[in-house]
């Protein structure tokens, strides 16, 4: 029954229409998952620009990650990626490198709420609503797919030019 | 005999059929924390490989179905989803299991910024970070008492409770110039960061001049906040003369209190002073006088 599942399954992401990840060379050419901003807690007002750029910055670690993670490429996360995220996401992708192991992530969409903004603007804590499917493969073997609901702590802070993604937690979504 | 011979044939059949019968598959157990070892039940049957997929580890090993997969602690360090995924040659079973953060070991401290004015309402921004012993954010709620401690006094707060790993105070700064601790602390942990505490803008700014043949030596009085604390050296001083020749200035910074600077002189000379937003007195040298 599996092998037909399987089958389902690399059969449905040959459809036409059907979402999913670009498989490319470069990171850039991918294009950017969705993410909206529904709320905001404070203490700090989040200035237009500030919000433009987390919006940005934030789909572009998620393309990055889901790049790094597909095809094992652990720089992909220096962009966008600093502190304790990077550390983690590189270490994966480098256990799943010496494994043969790959995920592809068919990103379906990111809802932001801003937690906690500090008052001096170093800080941005974030709750992400994520939509994906993975599909987890050992070489070309699909050995697990599906479709999730995932919510995730975010910690970013500014670098010279960009919110970088300090810390990424998966939490319980109750 | 031939009956018993026959039991144990049966069996041996029955045996190996519910074995064989045993689903494949892997049964994590529940309320698993960040950096803990776990031996996870499996079932099924014959060799297998077992995948342990995880947002900060990926592992994969050899396994037997039907025994238990050890995982060792720093496999599941990261608090998150975890995907735990048996497979023979001809099928996969997989099971998701969350990894909850671990309690709190270490406190992230961010207090900006470190060079503050004396007397300025909610100057200082202190944040704590609670996360446990593998960098993972601590949910729980915890208590964090903020401290300011100076030469003279100690404020500390009631505590205050982290929401979702995170809580943060203000703190005005206080009126006199100099070094001040600041600290957090949750039971037996605590942060602590130093602000130094600087003089405000510079009040009543005074010059006075002295002078010698074609110089005139210019020399405030020691430069002062309002509140008497010393403008630190290296703050930049403008003096400015104006004659028949035109305007002149000079920058001079404050060294040991006081901003010093000598100035070509011929006739008469208006002289004045200037420090950030603050003007000094004028001083009429020469014909004018």
């Amino acid at each position: 029954m599996k092998p037909f599942a399987n089958a389902a399954a690399c059969l449905l992401l040959s459809i036409p229409g059907v979402a999913q990840i670009a498989v490319t060379d470069s990171t850039q050419t991918a294009a950017l998952p969705r993410v909206e901003l529904t709320a905001s807690r404070g203490p700090r007002n989040i200035e237009d620009l500030t919000r433009r750029k987390i919006l940005h910055d934030y789909a572009a670690a998620w393309r990055t990650l889901d790049t790094g993670l597909e095809q094992n490429r652990a720089e992909l996360l220096d962009d966008y990626f600093t502190g304790f995220a990077k550390h983690e996401f590189a270490q994966s992708i480098k256990a799943q490198a010496g494994t043969g192991i790959h995920r592809r992530h068919v990103d379906h969409g990111h809802k932001l709420e801003v937690l906690f903004y500090s008052p001096d603007g170093g800080v941005m804590q974030l709750r992400d609503n994520a939509e994906y499917e993975v599909q987890i493969f050992d070489g070309d073997r699909l050995l697990h797919s599906e479709r999730m609901k995932v919510r995730f702590l975010v910690l970013m802070t500014p670098a010279a030019d960009r919110w970088m993604v300090r810390i990424l937690q998966n939490v319980p979504a109750t | 005999m031939r009956i018993l011979g026959c039991t144990f044939v049966l069996g041996s059949v029955f045996a190996a059929m519910s074995q064989a019968q045993a689903p494949l598959g892997v049964d994590p157990p529940g309320n698993l924390s960040a950096g803990e070892s776990v031996s996870m039940p499996s079932s099924g049957s014959g060799p297998a490989t077992f995948y342990l997929i995880g947002p900060g580890q990926v592992a994969k090993r050899h396994v037997q179905a039907g025994e238990n997969v050890q995982i060792g602690s720093t496999e599941i360090a990261t608090a998150g989803n975890y995907e735990a995924i048996i497979c023979t040659k001809q099928e996969c079973a997989s099971t998701s299991f969350y990894v909850a953060p671990n309690r709190e070991e270490k406190l992230v401290f961010l207090v900006h910024p470190s060079r503050v004015a004396v007397g300025e309402p909610n100057a200082i921004s202190a944040v704590v970070v609670v996360m446990d012993g593998f960098h993972n954010l601590v949910m729980e709620p915890e208590g964090i008492t903020f401290r300011a401690t100076t030469n003279e006094a100690v404020v500390s707060s009631p505590p205050q409770m982290t929401r979702d790993g995170i809580v943060w105070t203000r703190l005005n700064s206080g009126l006199k110039d100099g070094a001040v601790e600041i600290s957090a602390s949750v039971g037996q942990l605590s942060e602590r960061r130093v602000v130094q505490q600087v003089a405000a803008e510079p009040c009543h700014l005074h010059v006075s001049a002295e002078q010698k043949g074609g110089r005139v030596m210019l020399q405030t009085e020691p430069v002062r906040d309002c509140r008497g604390n010393p403008v630190p050296d290296g703050t930049i001083v403008t003096f400015t003369k104006a004659d028949k020749l035109g305007q002149s200035t000079v920058d001079a910074p404050i060294k040991k209190g006081v901003a010093r600077t000598e100035m070509g002189f011929a006739g008469s000379a208006t002289i004045s002073v200037a420090c950030g937003v603050v003007a000094g007195n004028d001083i009429q040298l020469g014909e004018a006088r």
